[in-house]
């Protein structure tokens, strides 16, 4: 029998599984990836899409670490929009259409192309435990073994998978793909908290059949803004979307055929995501609504398949049928696959830590939409951090903690483990408190320089970014030394009273928006920056004013982050926390004082009893 | 005056904690005490007040969060079935609670009447009995004298606590016509101090009431004295007692009334809170048809939190709530 030894298994080959492989081995590990088929790395299970709001600074975030997600979704796509161009920077969201096969193929290069990390065919069907609370591998149907330190899973809706088309149930995490049930068994058997959400996807259409002339439609940025910051300018031809509308006829169908639905027809246990409800969900609960909009996005260059965003369901096949027929410019398309609705088991977050490892299991690690979420940029980020944590453990090192106050990806992984899901989480700006501050465009402002401290940030990378930094910091000290009288800039076109104080030139980029080409006129020592680098001067210079207090704030929070809790604090111990909190407690396992005053129903006293506790015991082993 | 903040809920506590001069246990007792005096104001408050600040308050937070969650849907959905521009509506909320709490800070001065205290006036002419009610008043079980202070030469003061409200009992003595210079001073000083206390209690001998160079108002309290001489069964007496508990009840129900949001706003925090959140919102009302959406929306959130403390945290799972029940989000 096979026997192999690595640093880190990573079992899934989704968005989660290729970001924690790549990781792990840009961090010097030598990594094994286990999954189903090679071709299916990478796959986007729902809409060929990546980023939005939110979404899309994750992605960033994931690039300013050095990540794949961003250059590979830069190379795929074929068609790039900045969501929000017209809104100030920090809720602007990098979006694109990506091409589903162009995107899988890069992103085998990306895993097949690196020294460190061999993909393995295979199915998982055990993991290894040592003494019952180590994990140390995997097993495969083959029987081959596989050993490692650390091990992360990435294993989707596999987990106790349930397709519904109508009254029609298939086993599977996946249309067409292979359920994992034996794995899923041993993890249940684990003992952990899971609950049960559910998702959906529209049926796809053939292009072909699509009468795009009579639709509007909508087009790519004149001026595409990459993911990476590595990049500037599109890879392959970039195409159009088109958009069109459900209507009364539509209505009437889906609404006679309510009861054949799964999700209407009691089939379905599982919680579905509200911000993504199926076109039956949207007319039932939004009845005065005589039409909704489908965005008709195109698969790729090479495909004729369309994904109708906005009509994902579980209706039978027949019902999906007649009610697509009666939406202009669908009137013949035909059906390549139905659409259907899909639950499945996640685990309970809170039962991670902040690097993602299980608190009961040392070395198993989880992430990706197995936790809870939705989404491949969560998914991709969560495989990030449990990819980072998982290397460090296998160096001997201590873990790292994104902090929500520095990344999206910390406000996300805060909200996991500590407040736990009741539908799945997706991410919105409006999520994070520091928003000024945590903006798509400064991703690696704020990230890259810790990544590379890590050690997860190559030299090319590093050197690219360090070009950046010193060409901002430069810019921004020339405007903060300049001094500009109020009536000078007043007399610039500056809505400001002249005969106020003098402001320097960062002071008056911070006035309001789109004001750099005014101070352009007056400030000639501009000139010799790059456009580029003066656009990012002023757009950390617009929200100056504001992140000042803010940073009041961030500051307090880091005061508590500071504050660690040891992780087998003894609660029942401290005095006067009620029963329920204490519950939460020893559920979440807070691993700071700041985290534990966010836990639902928590009092300042007994975050003060908390602090004393750790006080106590820091003094007692002192 | 250096510069001076109130501070932070707990942090004397928090920094006693620290530096060790309580131990956890004292920590704990003090928290305990915070907590109930609190909730005991805030579950008193809401029993005083029938439900109608309970209802604004409340109002409030629905249209903050209302305002926020508008806000919010046209950023974080801006490509999807919700309204570009939710100025309007977001402008209408605010006025709305701009208004409210400008009406709330208001009330804070009749609110302070509960630490400052209420003055009754004692009126009447001489021999009218005053003097000897001032003193049952004041010397009765129901009333209970905690300083005797201020005697001038025609006002005498005395605090007493009748049904739990501080109240300065003024007796007027000198009530008469007069071509003495110093006392027409002290006369009309007494009548201007009558004219403006909380409430007056005109205290009468005979059988008819007469006029007093005070005007008797709305709710002010006009009674026979000496009952136990003229045999009048409605007529109030000191020396046996008859209707002093009764005229104590009086006194306390018509005071208690003139409280119209004890509880909420009497702690100077909250005052501090509301005031706070008005200056905010003015601020972003101005704004709103300019500023970037983002902005607008860090504004309210600031507003709101400025007033967590009474109308409790808004945090973003409500404000998803709302966004996800007004709007059709999801492609």
């Amino acid at each position: 029998m096979k026997h192999q030894d690595y640093d880190i298994v990573v079992i899934g080959g989704g968005h989660a599984g290729c970001e924690a492989a790549c990781v792990g081995a840009r961090m010097g590990c030598s990594v094994a990836l286990v999954s189903f088929k090679v071709d299916d790395l990478g796959i986007m299970s729902c809409n060929p899409a990546i980023g939005g709001l939110g979404k899309g600074h994750l992605v960033r975030e994931i690039d300013a670490m050095d990540g794949v997600m961003g250059r590979v979704a830069d190379r795929a796509a074929i068609q790039f929009r900045l969501l929000n161009r017209r809104k100030g920077p920090a809720v602007q969201g990098p979006r694109v259409q990506a091409d589903r096969a162009l995107y899988q193929s890069v992103m085998r290069e990306e895993i097949e192309s690196h020294p460190n990390l061999t993909f393995v065919e295979g199915e998982v069907t055990a993991l290894i435990f040592e003494d019952g609370k180590k994990a140390r591998g995997v097993i495969l149907a083959n029987g081959a073994r596989i050993t490692s330190d650390a091990l992360i899973l990435t294993t989707g809706t596999f987990l106790k998978g349930l397709i519904h088309i109508g009254d029609r149930k298939i086993i599977g995490g996946r249309m067409n793909a292979k359920a994992s049930t034996r794995l899923a068994d041993q993890i249940i058997d684990l003992g952990i908290e899971l609950g049960r959400l559910k998702t959906g996807t529209p049926p796809r259409l053939r292009g072909s059949t699509i009468r795009w002339d009579v639709l509007a439609r909508q087009d790519g940025d004149d001026d595409p803004e990459m993911f990476s910051f590595l990049h500037d300018r599109p890879f392959v031809q970039q195409i159009s979307c088109a958009i069109t509308h459900t209507n009364e006829r539509t209505h009437d169908i889906i609404r006679d055929n309510l009861e054949k639905s799964a999700m209407y027809g009691g089939m379905i246990d599982g919680t579905g995501p509200r911000y993504c409800p199926s076109i039956e969900d949207k007319i039932v609960r939004f009845s005065e609504k005589s039409s909704h909009q489908i965005f008709l996005e195109p698969e790729g260059l090479s495909t004729d398949l369309v994904y109708p965003n906005g009509i994902s369901t579980s209706l039978p096949e027949d019902v999906q049928q007649d009610y697509v027929h009666t939406i202009e410019g669908l009137e013949r398309a035909e059906i390549s696959q139905v659409g259907y609705a899909i639950e499945y088991d996640y685990v309970d977050p809170r039962c991670l830590t902040s690097g993602l490892m299980m608190r009961s299991m040392d070395g198993l690690y989880l992430a990706g939409q197995i936790n809870g979420t939705t989404g491949y940029e969560e998914a991709a980020a969560q495989g990030l951090v449990a990819g980072l944590n998982a290397a460090l453990q296998a160096s001997g090192k201590s873990g790292v903690t994104f902090s929500r106050s520095e990344s999206y990806i910390g406000v996300m992984i805060d909200d996991l483990t500590t407040k736990g899901v009741s539908e799945p989480y997706r991410m919105f700006t409006s999520r994070a408190e520091y928003r000024l501050s945590l903006r798509a465009d400064n991703a690696d402002q704020r990230l890259t320089p810790f990544g590379r401290e890590i050690g997860c940030i190559s030299d090319r990378r590093w050197a690219h970014f360090s070009q950046k930094r010193d060409a901002i910091d430069h810019c921004a000290n020339v405007l903060k030394e300049k001094s500009i009288s109020s009536a000078r800039l007043s007399a610039a076109g500056f809505n400001i009273r002249s005969g106020g104080p003098a402001k320097s030139g960062y002071e008056a980029l911070g006035l309001g928006s789109d004001l750099l080409p005014l101070l352009e006129n007056i400030v000639p020592e501009l000139d010799e920056h790059s456009s580029k680098t003066k656009l990012q001067v002023a757009r950390d210079a617009l929200y100056a004013n504001y992140t000042v207090r803010q940073n009041r704030e961030i500051q307090a929070l880091k005061a508590g982050e500071g504050v660690l809790i040891p992780c087998d604090m003894d609660y029942a111990a401290i005095n006067g926390l009620s029963t329920e909190l204490l519950g939460k407690l020893l559920n979440v396992r807070p691993e700071t004082v700041a985290q534990a005053g966010r836990i639902e129903g928590m009092t300042p006293a007994a975050t003060v009893a908390i602090l004393a506790a750790v006080r106590r015991q820091e003094r007692r082993s002192a | 005056m250096p510069p001076l903040r109130m501070a932070e809920p707990g942090e004397f506590t928090r920094r006693a904690l620290m530096n060790g001069r309580l131990d956890l246990t004292q920590v704990q007792g003090l928290a305990d005490v915070i907590d109930a005096e609190t909730e005991g104001q805030r579950r008193h408050a809401m029993r005083v007040l029938d439900g109608e600040v309970s209802r604004r308050v409340e109002g409030w937070r629905r249209d903050l969060l209302r305002a926020i969650a508008l806000v919010e849907a046209t950023i974080d959905f801006a490509d999807e079935d919700v309204p570009e521009d939710v100025s309007r509506e977001v402008s209408m909320l605010l006025s709305g609670v701009i208004e409210s709490v400008s009406a709330e800070l208001e009330t804070v001065r009749s609110v302070a009447r509960l630490k400052t205290g209420f003055e009754v006036a004692l009126v009447g002419e001489p021999n009218a009995g005053k003097s000897s009610l001032l003193n049952a008043l004041s010397n009765s079980d129901a009333a209970i004298v905690t300083a005797v202070a201020g005697t001038t030469r025609d006002i005498v003061e005395v605090r007493c606590d009748i049904n739990g409200l501080p109240v300065t009992l003024l007796d007027t003595a000198g009530l008469r016509e007069t071509s003495d210079e110093v006392e027409l001073i002290g006369v009309n000083r007494a009548i201007t101090r009558a004219k403006s206390a909380d409430l007056r209690i005109f205290l009468y001998e005979q059988a008819t009431p007469p006029t007093w160079d005070v005007p008797v108002l709305d709710q002010d309290i006009v009674i026979r004295s000496k009952g136990d001489l003229n045999g009048d069964a409605n007529a109030i007496s000191v020396s046996t007692g008859a209707g002093i508990p009764g005229l104590l009840l009086c006194i306390g129900t018509i005071l208690s009334e003139r409280i119209p949001d004890a509880g909420l706003i009497s702690r100077e925090r909250d005052r501090a809170s509301l005031d706070v959140a008005l200056s905010i919102m003015v601020e972003v009302q101005a704004k709103m048809s300019d500023a970037e959406p983002e902005l607008v929306s860090l504004s309210l959130r600031d507003s709101a939190s400025a007033l967590s403390e009474i109308i409790g945290g808004v945090d973003i799972d409500e404000i998803l709530d709302e966004v996800f029940s007004s709007f059709c989000i999801g492609k």
